[in-house]
């Protein structure tokens, strides 16, 4: 006789092996299927059911599997509700947060009178349970049972806000998770009454991870209530908690602080929580500092002019002066005064926040250096030529010749290019072309390719005039240099160009005959790379030449470009 | 001497214990051996199952197996547990729980669940779980980590000793955290002073919020060695800290920290030669103590006996067996029973209720 389907199963769930035990729950509903609904109520649900004793991974697996083989007990879910129940007392988090999870997703398919005839019994049972794991399940169950509960939404409530009140810590913790969501889902008086009590509490919990947690429900609650309210009941509780002893606290909130200040809107944020993160900014905790600076560096749009002028630039002042920072507030610090630019306009910024680069781009550091190096663009683009002050030239000619970490000498060589883009050829010929053309002899050899790169964004933004007038001659100067490499770059740095025949053609032939093979072997797939933007069939001859050259590389190369 | 009412039963293990702990109910009790064999006995039923949690290896290659040296209970119920085993530099996560066998028996089933190794770099000395059973501290000589549970991959580094403490002339010993308060931190050092931190207030412990250190009267050769508080416990049901080194027992109390309110002399010093104690490195003997759970006494061994030693009155009750071998781990449940080890004996002991009338 055929062995059923579920004599199969019993056999895979009687292995040894994990794996095994977990694949077959996997193909539990394709089981299931086969058995057809009479069985599955019958005979497979009572042999799941015997299977609670098992490891951690089967019976995660097995949560999840519940909530597939459902619809075989659309009308009389009983026993199905009853082994999830069991699952979610369980001590091991995650098989707990799963049947949670699977009974979430099966109640909006129970019908009204199972909602209240088992769901919320459920519920409630979980959440008077003497085990902590169980009534932290009950928590997360709340939420989608409370719509259809009918005469039981009071006894649900109240039992929440009991939860939260716990004394057992790891309760009170699942319960704050939950009271933002909850609250979307409860009549709004009882969102004033019953929310916001519960909140003031828990915001002066002593567990910091419960006052952490608050914030963030919080701000799902702040978004639904009036402005108003929000002012008279969720500000007092924002500021207790910005203000808080822990720094995690803090930190969290300065993470957060965005969010926050969209969800209570800009005349509150105007009024009271600019000053909170005004204060976060000159904590004592670098970590929060830090924070804060990223937050402020997303938020600029919630704050006014003014008030940016007013308070946050003295504050970020401070914190460039101070000396004894560690490298990475200084790093977040010249991020956020990149992106303040825009926003406060050319005086403020000419006037107040180029002092604070130059002193960011003069720190020992060399990190802080290449943040402040990297957002000079930024500024560039709001106060315009003024930005190239005589100091700031200097220092940028300094650091692209001197500085022994090649990230820097690359990073001013970008922004030469960038800060180009929105000032004009005028200024980049004036001060910033010779600080550029230092990459054609850096030693790095990635630096030189960045240059190269760059080069071509800068013929577009300058012309050909600037290329004849300005990079040609420089390039036929350094060309005459010993180190071969250099003439390699140039020859890298011709491709970039539109020259006129006359013009390559001199370097060409210098190039032909160089002593190095390197060289030859690069002028052959430059000239393959012109070769296809211009016509150059007058410098044919050369390749042909070097199809007879020593190098067999060489050979090679020229072949391919003759093609 | 009182009458006690004495149920010696007797375990043994592969080869040295290093490490015990029982759950409060004192149904299970775990312990580790020197051979990285971890065993679990329930106490209603006789035998008990081990694991090897050194990894299986050909018996051509020589691997150096490694001892388990300290054990925590993350988490016990009825029917599953989770502990934390450290093993030299590295901590191992186990879960615990049983399988009804096909004769309908029940079977402890162990899985080795993670490990947690790189991060130290001496020796660990001491595990202790948070409270709110998610966090757990671990420390060894030179630094204490924050370790989270749910996120095993980041550790946080909040203590580092050659910060704290320059130039460095002592090392940590032992580190707990607080049984109830989530955000308090104790660690002891070898020189005799218990520093105490507040994980709420910064975000590296580079100043701890306070220090203990008992002032001794007498400055004599080895007073060095004699200090070096082995081990230390902050009371379950009271604001103090116990704390033994090597003779005494002391008993701080956290809201007068000015000196200990009591000192207890466990080993009369007469018959000793200090060198005789310091040739043979039985000055280093790291001894356990363990207060009980309402915290009326506390608990240490000595050479062939265990202390019993009452908060308030000072009064030491000393339970002797025939060995002179040193005692050093030991645990205690609510009903006030002692399961200690001997070398590679297990032994439990349960006390009489009237012990200090």
């Amino acid at each position: 006789m055929e062995p059923s389907a579920l004599d199969l199963f019993k056999e895979e769930m009687s292995s040894d092996e994990t794996y095994i035990k977990v694949n077959c729950i996997h193909r539990l509903r394709t089981i299931a299927t086969v058995m057809g609904p009479d069985a599955v109520r019958t005979q497979l649900l009572p042999f799941l059911s015997s299977l609670l004793h098992e490891e951690e991974e089967v019976l995660f697996a097995l949560a999840e599997a519940l909530g597939s083989i459902f619809p075989f007990f659309q009308n009389n879910p009983a026993s199905l509700l009853s082994s999830l129940e069991t699952l979610a007392a369980l001590d091991e988090t995650v098989v707990r947060e799963q049947a949670v999870k699977t009974l979430n997703s099966i109640s909006s398919s129970l019908s009204d009178a199972d909602v209240s005839n088992l769901l919320i019994p459920i519920v409630l049972k979980l959440a008077n349970a003497e085990n902590f794991s169980a009534r932290i399940s009950a928590c997360s169950l709340f939420t989608a049972a409370y719509p259809r509960a009918g005469a039981l939404k009071e006894k649900l409530r109240s039992k929440f806000f009991e939860l939260s009140h716990e004394d057992t810590p790891m309760v009170r913790r699942a319960a704050v998770i939950e009271v933002g969501r909850f609250a979307k889902v409860i009549e709004k008086n009882f969102v004033l009454s019953d929310v916001i009590t519960d909140f003031k509490q828990l915001a002066q919990d002593e567990q910091e991870q419960v006052r952490i947690l608050c914030l963030d429900s919080l701000i799902d609650a702040a978004k639904l209530l009036t402005k108003d309210e929000n002012k008279l009941h969720v500000l007092p509780i924002v500021l207790i908690l910005g203000d808080d002893k822990s720094w995690k606290v803090r930190y969290h909130f300065a993470i957060k602080y965005h969010a926050l200040a969209e969800a209570l809107g800009k005349d509150i944020n105007e009024s009271s929580l600019v000053q909170i993160i005004v204060q976060l900014l000159k904590d004592n905790e670098a970590d929060v500092k830090c924070a804060a600076l990223k937050s402020v560096q997303t938020s600029y749009s919630v704050f006014t002019k003014e008030r940016i002028q007013s308070l946050l630039i003295p504050a970020i002042d401070a914190i460039v002066q101070d000396a004894s920072l560690p490298p990475k507030v200084k790093n977040n610090c010249a991020e956020a005064i990149s992106e303040m630019a825009s926003y406060v306009g050319k005086d403020t910024a000419s006037s107040r926040l180029t002092p604070m680069v130059m002193s960011l781009i003069n720190d020992e550091n060399y990190e802080v250096k290449l943040s402040m190096i990297k957002g000079l663009h930024k500024l560039a683009e709001v106060i315009g030529a003024e930005i190239i002050s005589p100091n700031l030239c200097g220092i940028l000619s300094t650091l692209s010749k001197d500085v022994p970490q090649w990230r820097i000498r690359e990073s001013v060589i970008i922004a030469c290019v960038d800060i180009t883009k929105f000032l004009g050829d005028e200024i980049f010929t004036r001060s910033l072309q010779d600080i550029f053309f230092n990459f054609l002899t850096d030693t790095v050899s990635e630096v030189r390719l960045t240059g190269i790169i760059k080069l071509g964004e800068l013929v577009r933004i300058l012309g050909d005039d600037w290329v004849n007038a300005e990079l040609y001659p420089k390039l036929q100067d350094i060309y005459h240099q010993k180190n071969s490499v250099i003439r390699i770059t140039v020859l890298h740095a011709l491709a970039k160009l539109n020259l006129t025949v006359d013009q390559l053609s001199t370097m060409v032939y210098f190039a032909a005959k160089d002593n190095v093979a390197n060289v030859r072997l690069v002028l052959c797939k430059v000239m393959k790379e012109i070769g296809a933007k211009n016509d150059i069939s007058t410098l044919k001859n050369v390749l042909q030449e070097l199809c007879k050259d020593t190098d067999k590389d060489v050979r090679y190369f020229a072949l391919a470009a003759l093609r | 001497m009182q009458e006690e009412d004495k149920h010696e039963t007797f375990y043994t293990a592969e080869t040295k214990i290093n490490t015990i702990k029982c759950t409060p109910s004192g149904e299970l009790v775990f312990f580790g051996d020197a051979n990285g064999n971890l065993y679990t006995k329930r106490k209603s039923s006789s035998n008990y199952s081990f694991f090897q949690c050194n990894p299986e290896h050909d018996i051509d290659i020589p691997l150096s197996i490694q001892s388990i040296n300290k054990l925590e209970i993350e988490r016990s119920s009825e029917s599953r547990a989770a502990i934390l085993l450290s093993m030299d530099k590295s901590i191992e996560i186990w879960k615990l729980f049983q399988q009804p066998n096909a004769s309908n028996q029940s079977k402890i089933v162990g899985k080795q669940d993670k490990i947690l190794a790189g991060v130290h770099e001496c020796t660990i000395n001491s595990l202790s779980m948070c409270q709110n059973q998610k966090h757990f501290i671990s420390s060894d000589d030179l630094n204490v980590f924050l370790w989270d549970l749910n996120r095993a991959d980041s550790v946080f580094h909040i203590i580092d000793h050659k910060e704290t403490v320059k130039p460095i002339t002592e090392v940590i010993t032992c580190a707990k955290y607080h049984p109830h308060n989530t955000h308090e931190i104790m660690w002891t050092s070898t020189n005799g002073s218990i520093r105490l931190g507040d994980l709420r207030s910064r975000v590296i412990m580079d100043k701890p919020t306070h220090v203990l250190k008992y002032e001794s009267s007498k400055s004599w050769y080895y007073e060095e060695l004699v200090v070096s508080i082995s081990s230390a416990e902050f009371c379950k049901a009271h604001e103090s800290i116990v704390a033994r080194d090597y003779f005494t027992v002391k008993y701080w109390d956290l809201r007068n920290s000015s000196s200990p309110y009591l000192i207890a002399d466990i080993i009369e010093d007469q018959n000793l030669s200090m060198s005789d104690l310091y040739q043979t490195q039985a000055i280093c003997a790291e001894f356990e103590i363990k207060d009980c759970l309402n915290s009326e006494y506390s608990i240490t061994g000595g050479y062939g006996e265990v202390f019993i030693i009452h908060r308030t009155t000072g009064e030491i009750y000393k339970q002797s067996f025939d060995t002179n071998q040193e005692i050093l781990h030991l645990d205690t449940t609510e009903q006030g029973d002692i399961t200690f080890a001997i070398s590679e004996c297990l032994y439990n002991v349960q006390l009489s209720p009237n012990l200090f009338n």
